[in-house]
């Protein structure tokens, strides 16, 4: 890229839309209020603040300098928590519409019959057409698609109003041609709806998360199309004239007319985009095992990298939707800066999963909020700059925040605002240490071979704390720490999965035959896919790989594998790989070696490798940090529970090379780091912060 | 035998003593979520690596965490009656074992419920010490349900098995591991014994990794903070818990409350009704549960200790307290005893239990359950009045099917969703959630159709909700499964079935009706194979035709099921709660819409009247007109008028006033407070068949004996204040609250 190309990553959240600008070395960030009514406005507003920084007129930034533009945004995650979406019809296969209303039980792992519900409804009754069609596992027809009745339901359907249609059917899987058929006569009858087969969004077997995801499609698909235009509206109109690219939940980009058939691929939780710059940071670094994590509002979200790839994980659930979609797998803990504390029903201090949100916020932010938040621990704890909150924006009212702790914990037990408040940042630490060691052990991780990477404005705060709470000893706080989400967006490729279910059993000539035609077909749409999209064959990587399974179990493990695995002696190489990395995944002696293996689903991936930014290492010079601090002030270290006179740290002044030892914090304007007594930090060669944690 | 397991009743201050400084609660707190985080990684470790669809996919296990007192100290819920078997598993191992017969990386088998705590003998525990250098320092326990455990008892169901030695192998805390590693000797036996032994041993690995971990995880705990410092706090959350059910326990009346149920059983043909009694004693912050039941009966139903225990604990959790952490505090408020020995409710050896859990277990924790709910409703405190509820449905309708495939791979299949697809009971804060699962069950799954064809030869037909199955109330309870499968490229199978539930339902509260049965039928000889021929699906009964096989028992074994049979299983449904005159038209018309109910249980339950020539628009006007028309002509001597009542007293039957009953929506006095209310009350009784079968709702019909529904309706008011099912007047629950 030339030195004038400009590339930029804007990331659309619940309260602010964060933008993060690459000019060759140079990386700009600058945030706007996130406008719900619609969105285009923020990212101008972004666009504007980053012009100023910048120099450059957004016009001609736009028209002349931005070489790509890649927006990660929360439109399918609003659509679902609100249940607003499309007025959703459906066919399925007869005797099984009830499954769209109770899955495979709604029972949730949750002790209060209160709140034992069942699940959301997006489709009402009335929008269900049964019909007369079976398929069975092999794909024979049993009975055949009844075009009258689905002509008929279709008209009916569409008198009421749908805005899609959601075909499902039974083994879809094993023989589609009823969806296609189907579609066939909804586009005959009714040309203008849009329409999802679901083995078109997930071609996997287990109907009931393969039919919801092509509900939910459905469902999401007006205020993605809604979004997308506005925002390629808005762009073109000021002279963009590039493609635009938005960032998936699988953490790679897809174009917009990708997006425009397949909306509900545009999920992604907060810090998918942080994920994949976290990869790209532990390639840069050689990092094989990592945790990342960001801490929002509301929650603390985090995921494995695993040899600097994020983890994928299968058949993901999105709130109360099973759904089929792969995802980065991003586990979430409603610890965030809004968590309310509140004394449980024993007198003993919890915090959240309640939050305050950013309306009305934090007791310290003065905007009507009554309950006590971790954001006002912070404050009261003396880590938030009484000067600079929220960019000056507003006053922080302390004395409110201690009122506030004291009188709805702190009094009850005792205690003055900042023993409450330190019991507070404590919760905070073990509960994500919990959930940290959780996700990494499921993954059948060990936390403290792991280097944590922690991100957003609020986390850097407590990250050491999480890490010595887990044995970790090495940290990576980005440079740009409270964009990295948006930076990441720039990091990412263009990504596609596609997926069919076979059931081959390796080393059985018994459905070779098919299972080598599906993975060419899958190879075949996947490379026209990518062609589709811009990118040349020298662009594409393609991959292979399968959900497996022993024979005897029913959940299946993905595993990579060479295009030719599968040919030599029919595969029969592939089982003692498996047994290995079985073993590596879920611990020694647990390969189930007796039984057969069962290639459940081929999985072909296609990446279109993207022009990412061009980020070098710059000269560090071991110098002490003592010219950087900026001022002293009191706070009350979690540590040694005590009140210290701790040196501010201006991190505009770390240069590369700098370091120093905790205690101490910097001011990223933007974002606090806490380096606690017995933790080292140093500005490292590429802007970042690494900070070493002595083991307890 | 008596368990009482009331220790330590002195009060703590918990709020001196971290003023004191010697307790911190953050610290406490850490350390709680510390051991939940260690029975999550527990549990992950079984989820991830086992093979049974029934632990995997169903959820059907447990993970629980023991200091070396034998204290409950975290869990990682999924199956609560697991909380009284993994403390009876752990108990039975360290008497016979400690402390000369314990070393690091043991592990026990527990699966006997007359000797070491387990429901049925499907259900596997392993137990093993937690060592800290050379110091036992706790327990860890694992559970699951597994494919099989030999025997007569197919995955651990033996429907006519005599006694319990005809049943299933049964492991009284045997040691199967040394250093964490399956004794060799031992799985060539286990190998040579069960139907599919390869599952088995890989589950056995499975749970006895999990309990591994935890022990690892504890050893760290304790490294980081001191055996003295945790221990303390171990104590202290106890306490904690302890204190918090207390005060909670000591908000309800004082009194007791008296409920009965019957334990069905046919499997010999005779269609016995096995009487169960449970008397709930509040007294102060203490909960004292007395069963008593007849004499143990020659069949699987009797239930072993542990069923009935962690039947009972699930209202505990789930209802009474389900915002305090559990722990062993639960158990210190609760004294429990099961009667007299040889009962069905305290069987001795050779009793056959493996059904207690599903059977006579379940419905002690109905019992219990409509005990805490009537103990709520007599309480003044809002909080827990809005903890009302009927009963949740226990009825279990599982068929396990074998045989071999047109390839002839031998094959089982399992339907689980007709087991568990059951309702939950209706809340005060709205209708109960349908196919809930037992209210012990949480989390509870069932297979996708995909799965079970990919898995077995067999065609599933339809699965569907069941309208009508909620029982009718304010809010009515949760629906329950309906579905059908036939053979589909095999021939022959055989297997068993049995339906826990088929002619007594889950009762209501406050007035609010039962709800449906569970129920199975073979259905032979039907017009399948013609009607796919033509090109239609086979999706309703009437659709199917054919025969009803009627020698088809509640409960059977070596049942033929050929190609062309085609098997059909209900989930029961929940109780309603309040009485369903008094439901909003609304919901109804959208019940209706939804098909949750038909129009002639909107009618005749609801007393709804439709919108000119409609079958689902219901008019709110005429429909309150009805009602109160009615219910005129039901209780001469009220004055009714049904829509002007209070509406946040719906889910309300009695309240204490001066020393009377009043009616809860008019506040006419019933009786005097020392005695029980019903006798004030005008009574309707119906026969519960004729009504269902009006109302196109499920049950299976008694001859002998038939199921009779008394309702009890205010005498000033009308409104229906408590209904009851009862099988020929021989009991009612009697509610006596002191004071």
């Amino acid at each position: 890229m030339t030195a004038n190309e400009i590339s930029l990553g804007i990331d659309v959240g619940g309260t602010h839309t964060d933008l993060c600008s690459v000019q060759g070395t140079n990386i700009v960030r600058a945030k706007a209020l996130t406008t719900h009514d619609d969105y285009s406005v923020g990212i101008f507003n972004a666009l504007t603040n980053v012009s100023k920084i910048i120099d450059i007129s957004v016009d001609d930034l736009l028209a002349k300098h931005c070489r790509a533009f890649v927006n990660g945004n929360t439109i399918v995650t609003n659509s679902l928590t609100e249940l607003k979406g499309a007025t959703v019809g459906v066919l399925v296969t007869g005797g099984f519409s009830d499954i769209l209303r109770v899955g495979r039980g709604a029972r949730m792992n949750v002790r209060d019959d209160h709140l034992q519900r069942n699940l959301p409804r997006l489709v009402p009754q009335e929008f269900v057409a049964e019909i007369d069609e079976r398929i069975d596992r092999d794909g024979e027809v049993i009975v055949a698609l009844d075009h009258v009745q689905v002509e008929k339901e279709v008209r009916r359907l569409v008198g009421l109003g749908v805005d899609c249609i959601a075909v499902c059917f039974l083994w879809s899987t094993a023989n589609g041609s009823h969806e296609q058929e189907a579609e066939e006569i909804i586009k005959r009858v009714a040309p203008d709806i849009f329409v999802t087969q679901s083995i078109s969004v997930a071609s996997v077997f287990r109907e009931f998360e393969r039919w919801q995801t092509a509900i939910l499609n459905c469902y999401v698909q007006p205020p993605v199309k809604n979004f997308v235009e506005t925002v390629a509206d808005g762009l073109r109109a000021r002279g963009y004239e590039r493609s635009l690219e938005f960032f998936n939940g699988l953490g790679g980009v897809l174009t917009e007319e990708v997006v425009k058939q397949v909306p509900i691929q545009l999920y992604s939780s907060g810090p998918a985009g942080g994920a994949v710059g976290s990869a790209a940071l532990a390639k840069r670094y050689g990092l094989d095992e990592v945790l990342c994590g960001d801490m929002g509002g509301t929650s603390f979200d985090s995921i494995l990298i695993h040899n600097q790839q994020p983890k994928v994980v299968q058949r993901c659930t999105i709130g109360r939707f099973d759904t089929a979609l792969s995802l980065l797998d991003i586990d979430s803990i409603g610890a965030g800066g809004g968590s309310i504390i509140h004394l449980d029903s024993r007198g003993i201090p919890q915090v959240g999963p309640q939050s305050a949100g950013s309306m009305p916020g934090p007791v310290c932010s003065g905007r009507g909020g009554t309950e006590p938040t971790v954001t006002d621990c912070m404050a009261v704890m003396g880590f938030i700059d009484p000067e600079n909150y929220l960019g000056g924006e507003y006053e922080l009212d302390i004395d409110a925040a201690k009122n506030a702790l004291e009188e709805k914990v702190g009094n009850a037990l005792g205690w003055d605002a900042t023993r409450t408040a330190a019991g507070a940042y404590s919760l905070v630490v073990a509960n994500m240490a919990n959930a940290l060691r959780e996700l990494s052990v499921s993954r059948g991780r060990d936390p403290r071979k792991c280097t944590f990477i922690a991100y957003g404005g609020a986390l850097p705060v407590f990250s050491a704390s999480v890490c010595q709470k887990l044995g970790i000893t090495d940290m990576i706080i980005p440079g740009q720490s409270s964009a990295f989400s948006a930076y990441g967006l720039l990091e990412a490729d263009y990504i596609r999965r596609e997926s069919a279910t076979i059931g081959w059993l390796v080393g059985e000539e018994d459905g070779y035959g098919h299972m080598i035609a599906t993975r060419d077909r899958l190879e075949q749409l996947i490379r026209q896919d990518l062609k589709d999209a811009g990118f040349s064959d020298g662009e594409m990587q393609i991959t292979f790989g399968g959900d497996f399974r022993y024979v005897g179990q029913l959940a299946e493990m993905n595993m990579a594998m060479a295009k030719s695995d599968v040919e030599k002696d029919l595969g029969v190489g592939i089982n003692p790989v498996f047994d290995v990395a079985y073993e590596e995944e879920f611990g020694p002696g647990t390969a189930w070696t007796e039984s057969d293996l069962m290639l459940v689903n081929y999985v072909v991936t296609g990446v279109g490798l993207r022009q990412k930014p061009d980020i070098q290492p710059v000269e560090a010079k071991n110098t002490d940090a003592s010219h950087a601090i900026l001022s002293t002030r009191r706070l009350f270290l979690p540590d040694t529970q005590e009140w210290v006179e701790t040196p501010i740290y201006d991190a505009d002044k770390l240069t590369p090379g700098t370091t120093f030892d905790g205690p101490g914090v910097i001011d990223c304007k933007d974002t606090t780091i806490y380096v606690p007594p017995s933790a080292s930090i140093k500005r490292d060669e590429y802007n970042n912060f690494r900070v070493s944690i002595r083991a307890d | 035998m008596t368990t009482n397991t009331a220790t330590n009743t002195s009060q703590t201050n918990t709020a001196a003593q971290s003023a004191s400084g010697e307790f911190d609660p953050i610290t406490a707190e850490v350390i709680r979520s510390a051991f939940d985080n260690i029975t999550t990684e527990m549990s992950l470790v079984l989820l991830r690596t086992s093979g049974s669809p029934v632990l995997t996919e169903s959820k059907d296990f447990s993970t629980v965490l023991f200091d070396a007192d034998l204290n409950q100290i975290g869990s990682s819920g999924y199956i609560l009656l697991h909380m009284a078997s993994s403390r009876r598993g752990v108990e039975a191992v360290a008497k016979a074992r400690v402390p000369d017969d314990v070393q690091p990386g043991d592990a026990f088998i527990c699966n006997d419920p007359h000797t070491s705590g387990a429901l049925h003998q499907g259900d596997v525990g392993i137990v093993m010490p937690i060592f800290y250098g050379d110091e036992l320092v706790g327990w860890t326990f694992s559970n699951a349900h597994l494919m099989d455990i030999g025997g007569a008892a197919i995955s651990g169901f033996a429907p006519e098995a005599r006694d319990t030695f005809s049943e299933a192998l049964r492991f009284p805390g045997t040691r199967v591991a040394h250093n964490a590693v399956l004794d060799d000797e031992w799985v060539s036996f286990m190998r040579n014994n069960v139907r599919v032994p390869l599952s088995f041993i890989s589950d056995l690995r499975s749970l006895v990794a999990a309990c591994n971990v935890g022990g690892e995880r504890m050893g760290k705990l304790i490294d980081e903070y001191g055996q003295a410092t945790l221990k303390k706090y171990i104590d202290y959350n106890i306490k904690l818990t302890e204190k918090a059910l207390r005060e909670r326990i000591a908000r309800l009346p004082d009194g007791t409350y008296q409920t009965y149920d019957y334990v069905e059983y046919d499997g010999f043909g005779d269609d016995s009704l096995n009487p169960i009694f449970c008397e709930m004693t509040v007294s102060g912050d203490q909960l004292k549960f007395k069963f008593s039941g007849c004499p143990q009966v020659a069949a699987f139903i009797n239930a072993g200790p542990s069923a009935s225990e962690g039947s009972l604990i699930a209202p505990i959790m789930c209802q009474l307290a389900p915002d305090i952490p559990f722990n062993e505090g639960f158990w210190n408020c609760l004294e429990i005893d099961l009667g007299e020995e040889g009962s069905i409710l305290n069987p001795v050896v050779p009793a056959p239990v493996t059904s207690g859990h599903a059977s006579a277990g379940m419905r002690a924790g109905r019992m219990a359950q409509e005990a805490v709910a009537a103990a709520c409703a007599a309480s003044d405190d809002e909080e827990l009045r809005s903890r009302v509820s009927g009963q949740s449905s226990g009825a279990v309708t599982l068929g396990i099917w074998f045989g071999e495939d047109n390839k002839g791979n031998p094959s089982m299949f399992m339907p689980f969703g007709m087991a568990v697809g059951i309702g939950g009971s209706g809340q005060t804060t709205g209708d109960g959630q349908d196919c809930y699962g037992m209210q012990s069950t949480l989390a509870i799954k069932w297979a996708d159709i995909e799965v079970q064809e990919l898995d077995s030869p067999v065609l599933m037909l339809w699965r569907k909700m069941q309208p009508n199955a909620g029982g009718a109330g304010v809010t009515r309870g949760g629906l329950a499964i309906d579905e059908a499968f036939m053979l589909h490229g095999a021939n022959n199978f055989v297997g068993m079935n049995f339906q826990s539930g088929a002619e007594i339902p889950a009762r209501g509260a406050s007035g609010g009706l039962p709800g449906g049965c569970g129920k199975a039928w073979l259905i032979r000889e039907g017009e399948v194979e013609q009607l796919l021929a033509k090109g239609k699906l086979p999706t309703s009964p009437e659709l199917v035709k054919g025969v009803v096989d009627n020698s088809l028992l509640g409960c059977q074994t070596n049942i033929p099921f050929a190609k062309g049979d085609v098997f059909r299983g209900l989930g029961g449904g929940g109780g309603g709660l309040g009485d369903p005159f008094l439901r909003d038209p609304a919901l109804i018309q959208q019940d209706l819409i939804d098909n949750a109910i038909s129009a002639n249980a909107a009618e005749q339950l609801y007393g709804a009247v439709f919108v000119n020539g409609s079958s689902t628009a219901v008019d709110a006007n005429a429909t309150w007109a009805n009602r109160n028309a009615l219910r005129s002509t039901l209780v001469a001597s009220a004055n009714v008028a049904l829509d002007k009542l209070p509406k946040d007293t719906c889910h309300a039957d009695v309240l204490r006033q001066n020393g009377s009953w009043v009616c809860a929506h008019c506040d006419t006095p019933l009786t005097s407070a020392n005695e029980s209310w019903t006798s004030g009350t005008q009574t309707q009784e119906r026969d519960l068949a004729d009504l269902f079968d009006a109302t196109d709702t499920h049950i299976r019909r008694r001859h002998r004996k038939p199921v009779t529904l008394t309702e009890h309706y205010c005498p000033s008011c009308a409104v229906c204040l408590k209904v009851n099912v009862m099988v020929d007047q021989e009991s009612t629950p009697v509610y006596n609250t002191a004071g």
